[in-house]
């Protein structure tokens, strides 16, 4: 049994050496699969392309440290680190056999420096090729195998799926919060605002709001203040209670905020113009019922009141 | 009164329709004496935009008689020669005062359309859909102003009709395009698209100093008119290399403003043009920015750049990554009209700015379907047809 040495990977995670080479962390490739050991038998050449991730080998000190990338990447993604005392071409490693027992660990120098290049070294003394690195398993401190290769996998990309889902529902929830509120709370503080172009004192003077919003009368409550720039006034608006209100309501057009968003509108156009345009009645064709046709007359019917404002 | 209008995709007729009448008491009523098609017209038409019902009256590119006045009118009277800007402005509200008419907070009653579609209400327009406030449009024998104060024009004795009617639409679009993309004298100017739009911006960029001024189009009677009756350069794409006939022009660097006049429906040669147009036809994009990214790869380092033509929603493979690299400044707007028309038609009487050549095809209302179909397949050379709905 080789001894036991501590690995930190580039995350920072230390795992142990692996009980079955005895020369790399556990979780690293270790053991090449069918696949790869047929192609290898039937053509001849490797599969290139196996990657992983950078790993610094703690050298008994246990001083964790975060090591640097490797230096040159080959097309394998690894990185070749040759050693003048003991040259090995890439030509010799790759047509040598597996080693039928697996040496001693031995840590190069620069093992602490450059983690590929400590695997690379480790390579070499073992006379394995790239291809026989495959992922084994994860143990844990106490040399248990606690997860298998597949289900790491599994794990990985249902979990992966799992956070993604989770976080676009969150993304989607909180935009459906900001852009067109549903709950009840919002529905109360939120203060809708035109500005409207012309001074605080003519949009509410004496401190009487304009009819439109006069009308709904204690259902809403009204503000006004200057607009930065001399744009004019800020003109304010929000409801007094609470009003539960969802989607179904905002389909039937009983969602409250519709009044309030088009009395603010209404208001700044008689401010501002001295009248509210109108567009029907207007001139049209013939008006075919159809679906598609009295949607957009719904979209139209409700667009003073709804929006974003 | 006899009226065209919009019954389905690629889909028009003319039908019989109610008159219009005085709503408010800033409006007018006009009698229309010519309508013009537009380029934008074919994205309503080809379904592009949302929000058309069936019914809708088409035009809004026209110019008529006043025939009633609401009580608040001031500034004209029944029987003034006008020409009528085809967007709805209030002229009070803030951006109105700053002359940016477009974005009128009052004119579109339909404001929640476009704010969940843009973040915010524009203004409206006559006869483009329910998104831009729903307005009955001009190809009809009256209809009604609103705000005909601000957004009617006389027109001065002298100007024919024929020549007044495109200072509504497309005359000013083009001179907001030069002004705005900020053209200083001595600059290369490219112009994407020689419809009418496309070559009132360069005729408009000539004249606010620009040295030289190269328009791209396909078509070669567009293209004669560019060359014939504004004086600018041409390139043809469909034989030439754009990018490398306006860099052989620049001396490698590029024309310092870039102007698209082409919209959500270009055109373009090779596979590009494909991915959009399918990906458009899929609605996994609303337009097709195919003269826009050429605009933005031919412009030179530190150049300006501005989008005239009609884009409702999202485009695929825009490349930003040129816009920030490059350092480019890019901008876009509806047409601000009002701010233009009178300087515009005062230029049309002195002889500076020509129009009438862009009505290749005048016709009377009743021919509207068939003058839509060549317009929209480039047919007999046309590049606008243009109705008289009195005859």
């Amino acid at each position: 049994m080789p001894p036991v040495q501590t690995w930190v990977d580039s995350s920072g995670r230390r795992t142990q050496t692996c009980d079955k080479c005895g020369t790399r962390p556990a979780g690293q490739p270790h053991t090449p699969s069918a696949l790869r050991r047929l192609v290898r038998r039937w053509f001849g050449v490797p599969i290139l392309g196996a990657t992983r991730r950078p790993l610094g080998l703690d050298d008994g000190s246990r001083s964790s440290r975060r090591l640097p990338a490797p230096c040159r990447t080959t097309e394998t993604g690894y990185s070749i680190q040759r050693s003048q005392a003991d040259p090995i071409s890439s030509d010799s490693i790759l047509s040598d056999p597996v080693s039928p027992t697996p040496p001693r660990p031995v840590a190069p120098p620069h093992a602490t420096r450059l983690s590929f290049g400590a695997h690379d070294e480790l390579l070499r003394s073992r006379r394995l090729s790239p291809i026989e690195e495959q992922p084994c398993c994860i143990i844990d401190r106490l040399g248990r195998r606690v997860m298998s290769r597949a289900l790491l996998a599994t794990t990985a990309v249902l979990g992966s799926v799992a956070l993604g889902g989770t976080g676009l529902v969150l993304l989607v929830r909180s935009r459906r919060r900001a852009a067109s509120p549903r709950g009840t709370e919002e529905s109360r503080s939120r203060w809708r605002a035109v500005t409207i172009n012309r001074t605080p004192e003519e949009v509410m003077p004496g401190g009487q709001p304009p009819v439109p919003l006069a009308e709904l009368g204690d259902r809403v409550e009204v503000e006004v203040r200057p607009a930065p720039g001399g744009k004019g006034a800020e003109l304010r608006a929000r409801l007094t209670t609470d009003h539960a209100v969802g989607r179904m309501s905002r389909l039937a057009g009983s969602d409250p905020r519709l009044e309030v968003r088009a009395a603010l509108r209404r208001s700044k156009q008689l401010l501002e113009v001295g009248e509210v345009l109108q567009v029907d009645p207007r001139p049209h064709g013939h008006r075919p019922s159809t679906l598609q046709g009295k949607l957009v007359d719904t979209m139209a019917r409700r667009a003073g009141g709804e929006g974003v404002l | 009164m006899k009226a065209l209008c919009w019954t389905g995709v690629n889909k028009t007729s003319v039908e019989t329709v109610e008159d219009p009448a005085i709503l408010n008491d800033r409006d007018a009523i006009v009698k229309v004496t010519l309508s013009s098609t537009c380029g934008s017209d074919l994205h309503l038409l080809g379904g592009y935009i949302p929000g058309m019902r069936a019914g809708d009256v088409l035009g809004h590119e026209f110019m008529g008689e006043i025939v009633e006045v609401g009580a608040a009118i001031r500034k004209h009277r029944v029987g003034d020669r006008v020409v009528v800007c085809s967007f709805i402005s209030c002229g009070r509200c803030w951006y109105c005062r700053q002359e940016l008419y477009s974005l009128c907070d009052n004119g579109n009653p339909n404001p929640a359309l476009t704010e969940a579609l843009w973040g915010s209400s524009s203004s409206a327009c006559f006869a483009y859909s329910q998104l831009l406030g729903g307005f009955a449009g001009s190809h009809a024998e009256y209809i009604r102003v609103p705000y005909a104060d601000e957004g009617a024009f006389p027109i001065p004795d002298g100007v024919s009709d024929l020549s007044a009617l495109f200072a509504s639409d497309a005359a000013p679009t083009g001179w907001m395009g030069a002004d705005l993309s900020g053209i200083t004298p001595g600059d290369t100017v490219a112009v994407w698209g020689a419809g009418g739009v496309g070559q009132m911006a360069a005729r408009a960029a000539m004249l606010l100093g620009a040295e030289q001024v190269i328009v791209v189009d396909r078509l070669p009677e567009r293209l004669a008119q560019v060359q014939s009756q504004i004086g600018a350069d041409t390139v043809d794409y469909s034989s030439d290399s754009v990018i490398a006939e306006l860099k052989e022009r620049t001396g490698g660097r590029g024309p310092d403003v870039c102007i698209e006049a082409v919209g959500m429906e270009a055109h373009a040669m090779g596979a590009q043009f494909w991915y959009d147009q399918i990906k458009q036809q899929l609605r996994l994009h609303t337009d097709r920015p195919t003269a826009l990214r050429e605009a933005i790869y031919a412009c030179r380092k530190g150049g300006s750049l501005f989008a005239l033509g009609v884009y409702g929603g999202v485009v695929d493979k825009f490349p930003l990554g040129a816009i920030v690299n490059k350092g480019l400044t890019f901008r876009g707007a509806q047409q601000h009209g009002h701010r233009y028309i009178p300087m515009i038609l005062d230029r049309i009487a002195a002889g500076d700015i020509a129009t009438e050549h862009l009505a290749t095809h005048v016709m009377p209302l009743a021919d509207g379907p068939q003058g839509y179909a060549m317009f929209k397949n480039k047919q007999d050379g046309c590049v606008r047809a243009v109705f008289r709905p009195a005859s």
